[in-house]
């Protein structure tokens, strides 16, 4: 006899097929006959009831609800309330402009970090690296189509080009140093690129202990994807003696949201492993991107191609990074959000990450 | 005006609110999310024939849209000092990491599905019936079951593989 589909099964454990249905009677009589079925039924039964528990593993304490009669009020009052969908708004992200001058809605910026040192930035939108295996290459195929608008791609030759020189020989310099003072000396080259006129804002250097949220990911536990906590604002780069490691983030203006980008340590061993096949990293931390005040986004990223990593952020951005010798060099795109670009891939393993009081950050300017 | 969204309101603030936040990661924008749906719900007018099913396809919008403005920056990004972050923030406490890193983990399983999928789930997770599952999302109402089999399979696995993940030290293929 012909078994019962998943579909089926489903629909009448949870009730959607009523026993007095023609559908109904089907599933009753071959179950009754059946024990395949019977026991493939309470699979599905326990699927239901794991699924529910993973997703309420996610539940905060519920909070008492508004009284209807404020609602009433707010309906009849003619104001939808100060969330984001109710002002005008253009459609997509494509090919509109902001309100304010300077601003796209997308933009890339490109940026590289030598390892243990300052930072050069370089566009890398005529870079395509290495042939990718059909299943990585959407994204970057996509992002690269979609990028940017005037204003963004302008942007980015502002930033890249006149910062170039100054930032590669600071970072050449730096490489020829010692690794302990790794960190002073990367506050030099900081003040070196501080000096370049196209620098718009504050750069400084500081040790910055990572917040506690970070941690977990810093002990060498890499996950594919991750969530972010809400965080401040700017552009940092980590150097770390033996390591480099980049993350951006933006205030929020107004509910608005910026961009997220994962923090990521790169190992200068790039062993390749079965798994990674070429460079690996850990995620070290990341910062600010929620939509609208969220807790968070969700990060992934993946291996893209032998040398590089591809880090997408939900609703957000993506950060493509590609480890060349020791350099780091990255182009960061913003774009609207869209589900399911991640690449699937396994997650690099990393060593153990140091400790974040050690970590060094810069901030750059982050965006046009 | 009011009925039949005040029985409607009573029965499923909570799942509704819920059901956002799963999707913007955000309590307190999720509960502001519930609220404008319900307004705009109390201004429909006729009342919809499948009225959860509508509040939670204009809930769900509402969510997709806020997630796109939300990239639309006004003026120039300001930087903030990490200090003045540091100080006007204080680290989590131990049991709110965990909080943050179960969601996070939940998120990333979520984040395995398909947009479809996710969304079936989320749906039913709300409470609602395979008719409205499938008017809220757009499926054929036979197709309501095969989807959510589907998706609690994926939303297992993946979740076993971010555990597993989480104990090695990385993913597993």
């Amino acid at each position: 006899m012909a078994h019962l589909d998943d579909g089926r099964l489903t629909a009448w454990l949870d009730g959607a097929l009523s026993p007095e249905s023609p559908g109904g009677e089907v599933v009753a009589r071959h179950l009754s006959a059946c024990a395949d079925c019977r026991s493939r039924l309470e699979e599905e039964r326990s699927l239901r009831t794991r699924s529910g528990e993973i997703l309420a593993a996610a539940d905060l304490a519920p909070s008492s609800a508004p009284e209807f009669a404020e609602i009433v009020a707010r309906a009849r009052a003619g104001r939808t309330g100060q969330t984001g969908p109710g002002r005008p708004r253009g459609r997509g992200s494509r090919g509109s402009r902001p309100a304010s001058p300077g601003m796209g809605l997308a933009w890339a910026a490109s940026l590289a970090l030598a390892v243990g040192a300052g930072w050069i930035a370089r566009d890398l939108s005529r870079e395509r690296g290495v042939p990718l295996p059909p299943a990585m290459r959407p994204p970057a195929a996509e992002l690269e189509e979609r990028a940017v608008p005037e204003p963004g791609a302008a942007a980015a030759d502002r930033l890249g080009a006149p910062r170039a020189a100054a930032g590669r020989a600071a970072a050449e310099a730096e490489l020829r140093e010692e690794t302990a003072p790794a960190r002073r000396d990367a506050s030099k080259a900081g003040h070196d690129a501080d000096a370049d006129p196209v620098a718009a804002e504050d750069v400084s250097v500081r040790t910055e202990r990572a917040a506690a949220p970070l941690t977990r990911l810093a002990t060498g536990v890499a996950s594919d994807a991750f969530h972010a906590p809400p965080d401040a604002a700017g552009l940092a780069v980590a150097a770390v003696a033996g390591h480099a490691a980049v993350g951006c983030w933006s205030r929020p203006a107004g509910t608005g949201v910026a961009a997220l980008l994962p923090a990521i340590r790169l190992t200068d061993e790039r062993a390749p492993t079965a798994k990674a096949g070429g460079a690996e990293a850990t995620v070290l931390g990341f910062r600010v991107v929620a939509t609208g005040g969220a807790a968070g986004a969700v990060a992934r990223w993946a291996p893209f191609g032998p040398d590089s990593v591809w880090i997408g952020a939900e609703g957000n951005g993506t950060m493509r990074l590609r480890v060349s010798g020791d350099r780091l060099d990255g182009r960061m795109l913003l774009r609207e959000p869209t589900r399911g670009e991640a690449v699937e891939g396994a997650a690099p393993r990393g060593a153990e990450a140091p400790e974040p009081a050690s970590v060094a950050w810069r901030r750059v300017p982050c965006g046009p | 005006m009011s009925e039949p969204w005040a029985t409607i309101y009573a029965e499923v603030w909570e799942d509704l609110v819920r059901y956002l936040d799963r999707k913007v990661w955000d309590p307190e924008r999720a509960r502001d999310l519930a609220q404008e749906a319900f307004v705009r719900a109390l201004r429909a007018d006729p009342v919809p024939e499948a009225p959860r099913a509508w509040l939670f396809t204009v809930a769900a919008n509402l969510a997709r849209d806020e997630a796109r403005s939300a990239l639309r920056w006004r003026g120039r990004l300001r930087l903030v000092d990490a200090e003045e972050r540091d100080r006007r923030e204080p680290p989590l406490p131990d049991s709110e990491l965990e909080a943050t890193e179960r969601r996070r983990d939940v998120a990333a399983a979520l984040d395995a599905l398909s947009e479809r999928d996710r969304e079936v789930l989320l749906l039913w997770q709300a409470g609602l019936s395979y008719g409205e599952i499938a008017a809220a999302s757009g499926l054929a109402e036979g197709a309501v079951g095969t989807t959510l089999s589907r998706a609690r399979w994926r939303l297992v696995e993946a979740w076993t593989r971010i555990g597993a993940s989480e104990e090695t030290g990385g993913a597993p293929r």
